[in-house]
């Protein structure tokens, strides 16, 4: 049975299943079925070489049980043998009436609709057909990395009490990794898709390579204070998964922890030139969220530096009585796509000039929130530039930033060209997704350490 | 799950199986009112085999005999499958046995109804989440995870452990706005191996009362200064300062390069062990798996290794790291039993467990008369470092200026940032056990694939001398 064929029948049977536990409700309760599976192959590496193998085949699904404006879920792993999933999910749902006689009312429900029923399983072959470790590793034995490789069908879907279904399957892969000079310097990339092209990939590591000779030029070492700066759209993805924690959710505004808050007030604004939308025409992830609602194709939340709508799950919606634009629970940012620039990639670094080349971020966090304003430090390849010609790799630097800076008074321009960068988390489960940024010229951007 | 082991036909040097079952309920209270419950039964296998030096992992949540035995048989094949592109010859020194049992020590256990008796009292703490004056109230919040994990872990060379854990978070908060400027307070997030008797109701109470009465106080303060004074840090940031600044940085697969792509590496060499003086004299860090109420104590970790107390700095001196007994192999640095997986579907890798700092011997009034011009901060609300863990930078909910050796203004906004040695050699005063308090983290994040581990750590309050502090802002 191929792969696919395996897939089908899981759908089936979450339907099948579904339906059972369905038939457990009274007429007052009500029931979505969330359904999340893989059958992932990670190969974890350094030194060019196997770490660790580790093969992951994990399948549950999660119950969100309403009554008595109670709202409340339980989740557990499924093995498509009925005998034993059925019984320990009608335990379950019996546990669900028994908690909801019992819990403090909900601060809001969202009832389960009807709508129109979708399924998607995109059959592609990944990396299945290949001897994964010899091809990615006999390349990089000239060299050291580290990083690790991910293959396999993810697939998510719902189920409701209305009858409503959905299901989406994606087959990709990603190997996501580093290259390491003599010095410790190293160089970022990843080379992702959904079937494996032994030329593509090629292609993909001698750019790393090349990138990595000019990581041996002596290290620059630049004093913190105020930088004209290049992000280059890694570190703009990694701004952006920030900005997800928090700064467009209508519930975090509601509650006092929005970063966007003064920007949804119109105490402050961002560049004319900063526009960010939600565009599931990515095709990364699907449209529906764990409540089976379908997302419009497109959302513009800032458009042309102002906020336009905050991200609204229908949760919120019910407790603050505004229009919900289908966001999921957690109100994060799902496809998110920066709108680009007038920048030409080409003349980066003579638009540049003198300044910081940054090729990324890390371990960024909100050091102000109510100034949206964003600690971290450079990563992988950063340069020094002088008049539009690099002068060696930088000893890494902290900035400290507001987004009303950067992305606002100080943001020069964007690239024309966008990268789009696969969600690469593995947190519990293997995420699906990415989102599209271009690089950002900034004319003063805040370093401190 | 032991008559199955028994059954197993293995083709491997060694084998071993983890048996995985945790239930966990996350329950969230807002505005007195349920704002989301879920109980999460994670229940699955990793079947583990040495074959020819390498050790390959296959994890699955179908418990039948068949799909273990096709687990193991997969795990094998992946091993030789990949056999010459092996990192490092492992041997079944990497996998002592292990038998025995260990179960948390709580006070008073949980069952099926717990769960109201929480949700009702964490309704009632919110209620006593009060502002005054002009303040605006924007949200009262109470959280808790109760978190039963069992283990059972069988191997080829007699190991039979089982482990129960029962490990547990409390979160306050609030926020509120004054003249446009939003605040929050919290009580910084307690977590450890407890009971039901932890969510007593008026003990709850109090907590609201009194991060009420600092949200008042910082909604009402000036913005922290931005200068260079002593900093004095109480436990529920001191704990973050040190897993950021000393824990990870002294994780062997960090130094041997395996999280260079996720996590990062470290600022330290193998040659520092024995020799780096990381810090003052007064700082003392261990290994420690004995305070029972701490998040990280057990017997054994995930590979079998006996988890027992020791020392990784001592007199401010480097003496060894957080490494398993595969990074100690691969290293040769002396370590400790901290392989810890995630769950039954991730692979055991170097973690810290119960990270902590020993005592000294001043009072809280002892360091603040000690103080010419310096701030106190509490709890954190930021955090980051970069990715040899050495530039760090924090920020804090509450701050209070000391002068002259007393405790004045109150100032909002507090951050601080620094370097690692620079920073522990500022170490001036330590307190003693009365400022002890035991935290941790439940999600300090790792490895590739990705994982979160829960980690302890017992710390008491400190005083820095010569910290960068600034404040808020654009």
């Amino acid at each position: 049975m191929s792969v696919f064929d395996k897939i089908k029948k899981q759908e089936k049977y979450f339907y099948s299943l579904s339906e059972k536990l369905v038939a457990a409700l009274a007429s007052d309760e009500h029931l979505t079925i969330s359904y999340s599976g893989e059958e992932t192959q990670f190969y974890r590496f350094n030194q060019s070489k196997l770490r660790q193998a580790t093969n992951v085949s994990q399948n549950a699904i999660g119950l969100t049980f309403i009554k008595n404006n109670r709202s409340l879920s339980k989740s557990m792993n499924i093995s498509f043998d009925e005998s034993v999933d059925l019984k320990l999910g009608l335990e379950l749902i019996a546990d669900c009436k028994q908690d909801a006689e019992n819990l403090p009312e909900s601060q809001s429900v969202v009832l389960p609709q009807a709508g129109t029923d979708s399924s998607q399983i995109i059959e592609t072959e990944a990396a299945s057909l290949i001897d994964v470790t010899t091809e990615v590793l006999a390349p990089l034995q000239d060299v050291d990395m580290a990083g690790i490789f991910v293959s396999g069908p993810v697939s998510e879907g719902v189920y409701n009490s209305k009858g409503l279904k959905h299901w989406f399957t994606s087959n990709t892969f990603y190997f996501d990794y580093s290259l390491y000079s003599a010095k410790q310097k190293a160089v970022k990339n990843c080379y992702a898709g959904s079937k494996w092209d032994s030329q593509k990939y090629l292609a993909n590591i001698e750019t790393s390579k090349q990138l990595l000779t000019k990581m041996d030029l002596p290290v620059v070492n630049v004093k913190p204070g105020a930088h004209r700066t290049y992000l280059a759209p890694g570190a703009v993805s990694e701004i952006l998964g920030t900005m997800s924690w928090g700064s467009l959710s209508m519930s975090a505004f509601k509650q006092g922890y929005c970063a966007f808050a003064k920007l949804k007030e119109g105490k402050e604004s961002l560049s004319p030139k900063f526009s960010l939308q939600e565009n599931f025409e990515l095709g990364l992830s699907p449209k529906f969220n764990e409540l089976g609602e379908v997302r419009a194709n497109k959302l513009n939340l800032i458009e042309n530096g102002e906020l336009k709508t905050l991200l609204v799950s229908s949760k919120s919606s019910a407790e603050f009585n505004v229009p919900s634009n289908q966001a999921n629970d957690y109100e994060m940012l799902g496809s998110p796509v920066i709108k680009p620039g007038n920048l030409s990639q080409e003349d980066v670094l003579k638009e540049l000039g003198t300044g910081l080349y940054l090729s990324n971020l890390h371990y960024l966090n909100w050091s102000d929130r109510m100034s949206a304003r964003i600690t971290g430090m450079t990563r992988f390849a950063c340069f020094w530039v002088e008049d539009g010609e690099i002068v060696g790799p930088i000893k890494d630097l902290r900035f400290d930033e507001s987004l009303y800076n950067c992305f606002g008074s100080e943001l020069n321009d964007f690239t024309k060209e966008s990268e789009i960068n696969p969600n690469t988390m593995t947190y519990d489960k293997r995420y699906i997704g990415g989102s599209s940024a271009p690089g950002a010229l900034i004319n003063k951007f805040n370093f401190t350490l | 799950m032991r008559d199955i082991f028994k059954k197993l036909n293995v083709k491997a040097d060694w084998w071993g199986l983890r048996h995985i079952n945790q239930t966990q309920t996350s329950l969230s209270v807002r505005d007195e009112k349920l704002d989301g419950i879920n109980t999460g039964y994670d229940n699955g296998v990793m079947a583990e085999v040495l074959v020819n030096g390498q050790f390959s992992f296959v994890a699955t949540n179908d418990l039948s005999f068949d799909s273990i035995q096709r687990a193991f048989d997969q795990a094998t094949e992946q091993a030789l499958k990949n056999e010459k592109w092996n990192l490092y010859n492992f041997s079944m020194e990497q996998r002592p046995k292990a038998v025995g049992t260990y179960s948390s020590q709580v006070k008073t256990q949980f069952d099926k109804s717990s769960i109201y008796e929480i949700a009702d009292n964490l309704v009632n703490a919110t209620k006593f989440m009060t502002v005054s004056g002009d303040a605006q109230l924007m949200s009262r919040s109470a959280r808790t995870i109760v978190s039963d994990t069992e283990t059972l872990f069988l191997s080829s060379n007699g190991s039979d452990y089982h482990q129960k854990l029962t490990q547990c978070t409390l979160d306050l908060g609030m926020a509120a706005s004054l003249n446009g400027d939003n605040q929050t307070r919290s009580n910084g997030g307690q977590v450890g191996q407890f009971g039901l008797d932890y969510f007593n109701k008026d003990s709850l109470k109090q907590q609201s009362i009194e991060i009420s009465r600092e949200l008042n106080e910082i909604l009402n303060a000036e913005n922290c200064p931005s200068d260079t004074r002593d900093l004095m840090i109480t436990p529920d940031q001191m704990y973050l300062q040190v897993h950021e600044s000393i824990g990870h940085p002294l994780e062997l697969d960090r130094i041997l390069g395996d999280e260079r792509n996720y996590a990062g590496w470290s600022f330290l060499n193998k040659e520092d062990f024995g020799t780096l003086q990381y810090g003052s004299e007064l700082l003392n860090v261990t290994f420690d798996p004995t305070i029972t109420s701490e998040l990280a104590s057990y017997d054994f970790d995930d590979t079998g290794a006996k988890a027992e107390k020791k020392y990784l700095i001592k007199g401010g001196k480097l003496v060894a790291g957080i490494g398993s007994l595969e990074s100690q192999a691969r290293l040769g640095v002396d370590g400790v039993s901290c392989a810890r997986m995630q769950s039954w579907n991730r692979p055991p890798i170097d973690r810290m467990a119960n990270i902590n700092v020993e005592t000294g011997t001043s009072t809280m009034a002892d360091m603040i008369s000690a103080t010419e011009k310096g701030i106190l901060m509490k709890a954190n609300r930021s955090w980051s470092i970069d990715d040899y863990r050495d530039k760090f930078q924090f920020g804090c909910e509450y701050g209070q200026l000391i002068e002259n050796g007393k405790l004045t203004k109150v100032v909002k906004n507090p951050n601080y940032r620094g370097q690692c040695t620079p920073f522990w050699t500022n170490l001036k005063m330590l307190g003693d056990e009365s400022t002890m308090e035991v935290s941790g983290s439940f999600y300090c994040g790792k490895g590739e694939p990705n994982q979160v581990i829960r980690v302890g750590h017992a710390v008491p309050t400190a005083l820095f001398s010569n910290i960068e502090v600034f404040g808020g802002g654009k």
